[in-house]
C-alpha cells in the first residue's frame, strides 16, 4: 500500500443545476483511521459520498483515492472501495448467502475464496447463524449488517458509510460502532458520515464538519473537541466533597490561568493552565499535596454537540 | 370511517395532482384528439354527419387512453403501498380495509373520470358540427365510465392479490384479453361455424353467454351506437351498466373479502429460511459463475427454473386450447391452422415477453435502489448491460420453442410468408419496418422505467401506437405511390430515434444510480 493519504480531496465542486451542493471542499483522510463526516441535513454530505464512490463525476477539483484519480482509475478506485449508501440497497429476494456470494462472484472472487471470505464476513457481522435466511425477512439492524457483510466481500480498504446507524435500536448501534473499530484495527480506512455525534467522538480519529457546502473544520477529532487555545489547556478536578485548600494550591502553581468551579454546590473545578509552563501530572500531584479527596481527574472536553453547533449556522439550507 | 376514508382520498387526489405525468398524459390525449379532427377535416364537407364522426374519433380515443392509462393507475392501487412498505402503516391507523379501498379507489376512478371530462369541449365541437343527438353523446359516456368503473375495480382486486405492480398489471391485462379478445374471437368463430359449417341454429347456454358478453363489449357498444344499432348476426346492444356495474361490484367485493388474505403485514416481516435439506433439489439454485450479473438477472428477475417451467406450461395450455379448438373447428385437428395459430399467439407472448423485460431489466434496480450498488462494482456500464440483457434472453426460450414448433407444423405457410414478404420491395420495407420496432419499442420502455416510476410499459405501447397511427394518416395523405418512401424515411427516423434511446439509456444509468 502506497503512503498516499486513502482519501485525498482538492477544491470540489458538485452542483444539480443551479443548486450547488458542495463547493471548494478540500480535505484528506490518513490510512488505517475512522474519520468522522458531520454536517447538517442538505450539507453536501451524500454527494461528496457520492463522488467518492464513482457514482457522480466531480465537476471542479480533484479526488484521489489511494492515489488514484476516481475519474481516470475509476475501476481501480472501485476494487479498493465499499460502499454502504443511506438507504437499504439490496435484492430482497435472495438469502444473506446467496446476496453475498452474488457480490463477491461480481468483484471477481472465485468459488473457494467466496467460501473462505463470506465465511470470515458472517462471522465478523455477527450473520452466520442467519446466512439461509431471506433478506426481505430480516430486521432493519440485521439488514444493516448484511449491506456491511455485502461491501467487506471482496476485502476493500477504504469504506464509505453514508448514516450506517440511522435507524438502528441503541444495542445495534453500539454493536455496529464495535464493528468498525474492529475492522479498523484490521488495517480498515472507514469514513464514516453519522448524525449521531456522541458515538463519532469516541470512535473517530478525525473529523470534517461540512455545512452550506463548505467545510467548516477539518482536522483530528481532539483538536476539535479539547479545549485548548493556542497553550492554555484545561483540565477538570471532580472531588467527593468541597476542599478548602485546593483553591490556594493550585493558584500558587506557575502557568495556572484560572481556576473556577464548575457549577456553584458542585465540587467540580476547571483548571487552566499555560501547557508550555506547567505538566497535567504537575496539577494532580499538587491537587493530591493539598489532601484534596479526588475523585476523577480529566482533560476538559466540549462535546462534539457543542462544537458541531459553534461550526455551524443555525436554520435549514434553502 | 368518512373522515380517514376522505383523508386517504385527498391524499392520492394530492398525490396525482403533483405527479409529472398527469397533465403530461391529459394534455397529450388532447393533443391526440385534437390531431384526428385537424386529420379528418378535409372529409367533413363529404359527410353529412361530421359531429357523429368527431364524437366517434373522441370516444376510440377515450377508450384506448382509457385502457392503456387505466390499467397502470388501476393495478398500482395497493401494490404501490406494499412496494412501498407502507401498507403496514396504513393498517396500523384507524383505516379500515373498505376505508383503504375505497380511499385508493375512488381517487384513481376520479383521475381517470377527469380524463374523459377534458374530452368536453370535443364534445361540443361534435353538436356543433352536426349529425349527433345528445342520446348518442350521453351512451358513448355512460359506455366509457361503465368500462372506467369496471377496469378501476378489476385493477383494485389485482392489485390487492399480486405482490407487485408489474404482477397484478400481467393478471388484469390476462383477465381483460380473455373478456375482450378471447369472448370477441369465440364469438366470431362459433357464428361462423353455424353460418356457414352447417352448426345447429338453437342457441346452446354457452353462445348465449358469449353473446351477452360481445354484447356489453365496450367496442362494440361504442361502433353500434355510431352505426344506429346491431347488424345481422351481431346481439343487441346490452346495457353498460349491467355487466361493467356488476362485474366491478363483485370484484371490489372480492378485493375487499381477500384483503385480509393477500395484505396481511405479517406475511411481509416473518422472517423465512430457506429449505436447507440437501435433497430439496427445486429449491436449489447454482453459485453464480464467470457471470454473476447473467446469474442474478436468471435466477431473480426471470424466475430461473421455475419461471422457464411456469412460462412452458403457459405455452402449453395456449397450444391444448387451440388444439382442442382446432378440433372442435373442423373435427379433426389440421397441423397447419394450428402452427400458424401457435406462431401468432407465441409471438404476440414473446412480444409481451420483450417490452416486460425492457421494462424491468433496470426499472426494477431503480425501484429497488440497487443501481448504485450495481454501478459501484469494478465493471464496465457496457458490460454491465450486456450481462443484464443476456440474463433477461432466458425467458424467450420458451415462446421461440413454440414458434419453432408451429414453424415445423406448417413449414408451406412459413416458406409462403418469407416468399411474399420479399416479392415486392414495398412488402421488404414494410416488413424492415415492422421489424425495426422489436429494437426501437424494448429501447423506449427501458428509457422510461429509468425516467417513470410506473406505467412505462403502457406509456411504450401508447407512444408507440400514436407513431403507427400519425403513420397511418400519413400514408393516406401521401397516398399509395408515395408510400414506399415515406416508408423509408420512417424507417430511417426509426433507427435514428432508436440510438438516440440507446444514448439517453447510457446516460440515464449512471444518473439513475446516482440519485438513488
Amino acid at each position: 500500500m502506497s503512503d498516499s493519504p486513502a482519501i485525498e480531496i482538492i477544491g470540489l465542486r458538485h452542483a444539480y443545476k443551479t443548486h450547488v451542493a458542495v463547493s471548494e471542499v478540500t480535505f484528506t483522510v490518513a490510512q488505517k483511521s475512522i474519520h468522522g463526516f458531520v454536517g447538517p441535513n442538505g450539507a453536501g454530505k451524500t454527494t461528496t459520498l457520492k463522488v467518492l464512490a464513482t457514482l457522480l463525476a466531480p465537476q471542479t477539483g480533484s479526488v484521489h483515492v489511494f492515489g488514484s484519480d476516481i475519474v481516470s482509475q475509476r475501476n481501480s478506485v472501485r476494487r479498493r472501495i465499499g460502499y454502504i449508501p443511506d438507504h437499504f440497497s439490496m435484492y430482497r429476494q435472495m438469502t444473506v448467502f446467496e446476496y453475498l456470494d452474488f457480490f463477491g462472484a461480481a468483484y471477481g472472487l472465485s468459488q473457494k475464496q467466496r467460501d473462505q471470505t463470506i465465511g470470515d464476513v458472517l462471522a465478523l457481522t455477527d450473520m452466520a447463524g442467519r446466512k439461509n435466511d431471506y433478506i426481505q425477512g430480516l430486521s432493519r439492524g440485521m439488514q444493516q449488517r448484511v449491506s456491511l457483510a455485502r461491501v467487506l466481500v471482496h476485502d476493500p480498504d477504504l469504506l464509505l458509510l453514508d448514516e450506517p446507524a440511522s435507524g438502528l435500536d441503541p444495542r445495534a448501534r453500539i454493536e455496529l460502532m464495535e464493528i468498525l473499530q474492529e475492522l479498523r484495527s484490521l488495517g480498515k480506512t472507514i469514513f464514516i458520515s453519522s448524525h449521531i455525534l456522541s458515538e463519532l467522538a469516541t470512535l473517530c480519529d478525525s473529523v470534517t464538519i461540512l455545512d452550506r457546502g463548505h467545510v467548516k473544520y477539518t482536522g483530528a477529532m481532539r483538536g476539535l473537541i479539547t479545549a485548548t487555545e493556542g497553550d492554555i489547556t484545561g483540565y477538570l478536578i471532580t472531588l467527593a466533597a468541597e476542599h478548602a485548600a485546593l483553591l490556594p494550591a493550585l493558584t500558587a502553581l506557575p502557568g495556572v490561568t484560572s481556576v473556577r468551579q464548575v457549577e456553584a454546590g458542585q465540587p467540580r473545578y476547571a483548571v487552566q493552565f499555560d501547557k508550555t509552563k506547567l505538566a497535567p501530572n504537575a496539577v494532580l500531584q499538587a491537587a493530591l499535596t493539598s489532601e484534596a479527596p479526588i475523585v476523577a481527574f480529566q482533560e476538559d472536553v466540549k462535546h462534539l454537540n457543542d462544537a458541531f453547533m459553534d461550526l455551524t449556522d443555525p436554520g435549514v439550507r434553502t | 370511517m368518512i373522515g380517514p376514508t376522505f383523508a386517504l382520498f385527498i391524499r392520492s387526489l394530492r398525490e396525482d395532482t403533483r405527479a409529472k405525468f398527469t397533465p403530461i398524459g391529459r394534455a397529450s390525449l388532447v393533443l391526440v384528439v385534437l390531431f384526428f379532427i385537424a386529420i379528418q377535416q378535409r372529409s367533413f364537407i363529404r359527410n353529412p354527419a361530421p359531429g357523429l364522426q368527431v364524437f366517434f374519433t373522441v370516444m376510440m380515443v377515450n377508450l384506448f387512453g382509457l385502457v392503456l392509462g387505466g390499467i397502470t393507475a388501476f393495478c398500482s392501487s395497493i401494490t404501490e403501498e406494499k412496494e412501498d412498505d407502507t401498507l403496514g402503516l396504513l393498517r396500523m391507523t384507524n383505516l379500515s380495509p373498505l376505508a383503504i379501498l375505497f380511499g385508493k379507489g375512488v381517487s384513481r376512478l376520479v383521475s381517470g373520470a377527469l380524463l374523459i371530462v377534458s374530452q368536453l369541449p370535443f364534445t361540443m365541437l361534435c353538436v356543433t358540427l352536426g349529425g349527433v343527438s345528445a342520446a348518442t353523446i350521453w351512451k358513448g359516456y355512460e359506455v366509457l365510465l361503465c368500462t372506467l368503473f369496471f377496469l378501476c375495480c378489476l385493477g383494485l382486486l389485482t392489485s390487492v392479490i399480486a405482490k407487485r405492480t408489474g404482477i397484478a398489471v400481467a393478471l388484469t391485462v390476462f383477465v381483460g384479453a380473455v373478456i375482450y379478445v378471447g369472448v370477441p374471437v369465440l364469438y366470431m368463430t362459433n357464428f361462423a361455424q353455424n353460418r356457414f359449417g352447417g352448426g345447429t341454429s338453437t342457441q346452446s347456454l354457452v353462445e348465449e353467454t358469449l353473446g351477452w358478453v360481445m354484447s356489453n363489449h365496450p367496442l362494440y357498444q361504442l361502433t353500434m351506437l355510431i352505426q344506429g344499432g346491431g347488424r345481422g348476426f351481431l346481439p343487441p346492444v346490452g346495457s353498460p351498466w349491467l355487466f361493467h356495474g356488476i362485474g366491478g361490484i363483485v370484484c371490489f367485493l372480492l378485493a375487499w373479502a381477500l384483503f385480509g388474505r393477500f395484505c396481511s403485514g405479517t406475511a411481509e416481516t416473518a422472517p423465512r429460511k430457506k429449505s436447507a435439506k440437501p435433497g430439496s433439489k427445486s429449491l436449489r439454485i447454482p453459485r453464480p459463475g464467470s457471470r454473476p450479473l447473467v446469474w442474478k438477472d436468471f435466477w431473480f428477475l426471470i424466475g430461473g427454473r421455475r419461471g422457464l417451467i411456469s412460462r412452458f406450461i403457459g405455452y402449453g395450455v395456449l397450444t391444448f386450447g387451440i388444439i382442442a379448438w382446432a378440433i372442435a373447428e373442423n373435427s379433426y385437428m389440421e397441423s397447419k391452422v394450428v402452427g400458424e395459430m401457435m406462431i401468432v399467439f407465441a409471438g404476440f407472448g414473446l412480444g409481451v415477453e420483450l417490452v416486460i423485460g425492457s421494462a424491468s431489466i433496470f426499472g426494477l434496480e431503480r425501484k429497488g435502489l440497487t443501481l448504485s450498488s450495481l454501478l459501484t462494482l469494478p465493471v464496465p456500464l457496457g458490460r454491465i448491460v450486456r450481462h443484464k440483457i443476456l440474463g433477461v434472453l432466458g425467458s424467450f426460450i420458451p415462446g421461440l420453442c413454440f414458434v419453432g414448433l408451429g414453424m415445423a407444423m406448417t413449414p408451406g405457410s412459413v416458406a409462403e410468408f418469407f416468399r411474399d414478404v420479399t416479392r415486392r420491395d414495398k412488402d421488404v420495407i414494410l416488413f424492415s419496418y415492422m421489424l425495426l420496432h422489436l429494437v426501437a419499442v424494448p429501447l423506449l420502455t427501458c428509457w422510461l422505467s429509468l425516467k417513470m416510476r410506473r406505467g412505462a410499459v403502457a406509456a411504450a405501447i401508447a407512444i408507440g401506437v400514436i407513431w403507427n397511427v400519425l403513420l397511418g394518416i400519413m400514408s393516406d395523405i401521401v397516398g399509395y405511390e408515395a408510400f414506399g418512401g415515406l416508408l423509408i424515411f420512417t424507417s430511417v427516423v426509426l433507427v435514428a430515434v432508436s440510438l438516440m434511446f440507446a444514448g439517453f439509456i447510457a446516460k440515464g444509468i449512471p444518473r439513475a444510480g446516482a440519485v438513488e
